[in-house]
């Protein structure tokens, strides 16, 4: 089809708990910028990025949600229509790691994609600058264990403090958004292709 | 511990003192009496010393004289005898004398001693005093101390007064700043709260903003697709949903079958009905505040859409078909999208019933509703919000908007039409009187804009010249009857035919060329509120007071 059902917009949701960097990723891969200051998220921030994936030009519009469990209100509406789901943890603190399982089954619980084995996850382990990784208590052998049981989930691990992997893992959250993306425009075309052997048998019928 | 009696500690003082200084006084007495009875002593014996040596020299001198004597008496005689006795008596007395002296010496001797001891005594004394004077000096100092320690505490409970005072202020303070921090705590978690809901709306527009602009892109593509579709069939043949609309447009008739009956569509009235523009859906909206989408085709309705709080009075869809606009007893518009069956809008401003609600031929964005409140609106769909408001001076009944989008014709309840400029909102022309009663509604040709057709409870239905605005039909039937309630007339596509629904349950068809009763459709068993026209069809849909719903073919 010469003009194949392109969508241009995804929405991208970081779940994780309270203060593994969620808003501190979305901040240093839009804007570049990373504050020390810890700031808790109420709710959920918007902010919108203009990507380039594999010669497509998307915007990402990523909504980075409250892990503070005071300031959640997330209901449906938050994860509606996402896209991409992205679960962060913090590689120094073992709970963050642990509570993925539940960010996960949340999200697919409300969220209800219509496939769920095959939504796209991406798992970044956040902060792996602190005290030069000395500090680090859950190993990358672990993390990408635990992907690789939930499905192969890409995984990434990234520093917002020192700008550590988060152009290579926001591409790759965008990739993946797409890819699922690619499995409905197979289905477009078929409908098409129904309307145009109709198209076909009509105006033979006509002529 | 402040309001008990003087400290123990002055009294304690003083009294330690007193008992020490009586003592020492005390000690010192005994001596000082002895050493007064010995100097007292020692006058008396110094006084017998000298009486003793003046006798012992008056002794003296007797025996001198005596001496003296005897030799004179030597010579006398008879003198010799009283020299001896005399000096026996001298011999006497010298013993006395010894004696006397012996005693004088002991006297002395005792004297010395008492001497002795009084010196010791004095010097004991001289000791005492000397004591006596420092432990006075002591007392007074501790007197001193005494009262510095006194003033000292009088100072200290002051200040201790003082500082619960302060304290008291203190905790006053700590108390007011505590209630000022739950208050603080309070109010945040309001805010927070209050956050919350801002972000869940934020999100929800986000979604909805999301959501158009997917259907955009997919309604551009689909389009694309289209165009696509035309270009490689060539004939300029169309798919599935436009075939009809070809059709139609060569050949229209009047239906006379029923298709489908549908009894109780709705629970209670069903006052409003209206075919999409492409034909293919259906929308019905009744008392029981719900609106339902059909498939007139296959006669099943393929969604619900809830929401109005009041009986639906009017509903339409957009020129795109895209959305569903529908007006309420409650007094607000709503919208919806057709695909997703989602609410995009609540259009609220009109101050009772909004009766009517209509779009233009091309104008998606905008709309026009007529309200019991005297005003026609004038909407903004994009926006959601109300942008001209007209006051029009009756209860408006029916609005209508030209094919063209330029004017908007109202019914109302003066028995008057009126033509309003939809750009300014101007009054264009006004057909005073045109019905002997209420306009219940007004329609205007669906493509040519040809005629205005305007149904009143006087039992007739008057089509109207839209360019020279005179009469030209009246269109009456024995069987048509509008009083009491709501006729909704329509008009064919190909404008040769107008149908209205009448209480007594029928739907009369008239031809516009000759302005006389084509057919009459008998099958509804209440009164007939509201009919539509498919656009591309020659189908009509009607409904009632009991909710059937009658699809005509």
């Amino acid at each position: 089809m010469a003009a194949p059902r392109k969508r241009t917009l995804l929405k991208v949701i970081i779940l994780g708990d309270s203060g593994v960097g969620k808003t501190s990723l979305m901040h240093q891969y839009v804007s570049k910028k990373f504050s020390n200051q810890y700031k808790a998220t109420i709710g959920a921030d918007f902010l919108t990025k203009e990507v380039q994936v594999e010669d497509r030009l998307v915007t990402m519009q990523i909504w980075d949600t409250a892990g503070q469990e005071r300031f959640q209100s997330l209901g449906v509406a938050f994860y509606r229509g996402a896209d991409c789901c992205v679960l962060v943890y913090d590689v120094n603190t073992a709970k963050t790691f642990e509570n993925l399982d539940n960010w996960r089954d949340e999200f697919l619980i409300q969220a209800s994609p219509k496939d769920p084995d095959n939504f796209p996850f991406v798992v970044l382990g956040n902060k792996v600058d602190v005290d030069g990784g000395s500090s680090r208590v859950v190993s990358k052998k672990k993390a990408t264990t635990w992907c690789a049981s939930k499905g192969d989930v890409p995984y990434y691990e990234t520093s917002a403090k020192e700008d550590i992997n988060i152009d290579a893992a926001f591409q790759c959250i965008a990739k993946n958004a797409l890819k699922n993306e690619v499995e409905e425009e197979i289905y477009i075309p078929d409908t098409i292709d129904v309307n145009a052997k109709a198209n076909v048998s009509k105006s033979s019928g006509c002529c | 511990m402040a309001s008990s009696g003087p400290p123990p500690l002055e009294v304690y003082l003083l009294s330690s003192l007193r008992k020490r200084n009586a003592l020492e006084v005390d000690a010192l007495r005994p001596v000082v009496e002895s050493y007064l009875r010995i100097l007292f002593d020692k006058t008396l014996l110094r006084k017998e010393c000298s009486q003793l040596d003046k006798r012992t020299k008056a002794l003296a001198e007797e025996k001198e004289t005596l001496k003296r004597e005897l030799l004179h008496k030597d010579e006398n005689e008879g003198k010799a005898a009283m020299a001896e006795k005399l000096t026996r008596k001298n011999a006497e007395l010298g013993e006395e004398v010894l004696q006397s002296y012996k005693e004088n010496a002991r006297i002395a001797q005792e004297l010395a001693a008492k001497v002795s001891e009084v010196t010791t005594l004095r010097e004991d004394s001289d000791r005492y005093l000397t004591e006596r004077d420092k432990l006075q000096l002591t007392v007074s100092e501790l007197g001193e101390r005494n009262k510095e320690l006194l003033t000292q505490v009088e100072e200290e409970r002051s200040t201790t007064r003082v500082l619960h005072v302060e304290l008291d202020t203190v905790s006053q303070e700590k108390k007011e700043c505590e209630q000022r921090c739950e208050q603080a705590k309070a109010e945040n978690a309001k805010l927070v709260e209050v956050l919350l809901e801002m972000k869940e709306k934020e999100a929800e527009r986000m979604n909805a903003a999301n959501d158009y602009y997917d259907s955009v892109v997919s309604n551009a593509n689909l389009q694309a697709a289209r165009r696509m579709g035309a270009a490689q069939s060539g004939a300029g043949a169309i798919d599935g949903d436009w075939q009809d609309m070809d059709a139609s447009d060569f050949a229209v008739g009047v239906p006379k079958m029923v298709k489908h009956l549908l009894p109780e569509a709705h629970a209670g009235a069903c006052q409003a009905c209206s075919f999409s523009n492409k034909g293919t859906l259906l929308a019905t909206g009744g008392a029981d505040q719900v609106i339902k989408v059909w498939e007139p085709k296959k006669g099943a309705a393929s969604s619900t859409l809830q929401g109005t709080l009041g009986s639906v009075l009017d509903l339409e869809f957009t020129p795109d078909d895209g959305f569903l606009v529908a007006a309420g007893a409650d007094g607000a518009l709503r919208m919806w999208s057709v695909d997703t069956g989602r609410s995009k809008h609540t259009l609220t401003g009109h101050k009772d019933k909004v009766h009517s609600v209509s779009f233009g031929a091309n104008e998606s964005k905008k709309c026009v509703s007529g309200g019991q409140d005297r005003t026609i609106r004038i909407w903004d769909l994009v926006k959601g919000y109300c942008v001209q408001t007209i006051a029009c001076g009756s209860t408006c009944f029916s609005v209508c908007m030209g094919q063209n989008g330029s004017f908007v014709y109202s019914g109302h309840f003066d028995g008057s039409v009126r033509v309003w400029d939809f750009r300014t909102g101007s009054l264009e022309k006004q057909l005073p009187s045109l019905h002997g009663s209420q306009v219940s509604s007004v329609c205007v040709s669906p493509v040519s804009d040809r005629y205005l057709v305007s149904a009143g409870r006087d039992n007739c239905v008057k089509v109207v010249d839209t360019v020279t605005f005179e009469t030209v039909h009246t269109l009456e039937s024995p069987s048509f009857k509008t009083a009491g309630a709501k006729a909704v007339p329509c008009i064919s596509p190909d404008d040769a035919y107008v149908a209205c629904g009448s209480t007594t349950g029928a739907v009369c068809v008239w031809s516009t060329r000759t302005g006389t009763v084509d057919t009459e459709l008998k099958k509804h068993k209440q009164g007939v509120l509201a009919c539509a026209w498919n656009p591309s069809a020659a189908m009509i849909a009607s409904t009632d007071q009991k909710g059937d719903l009658i699809i005509w073919d």
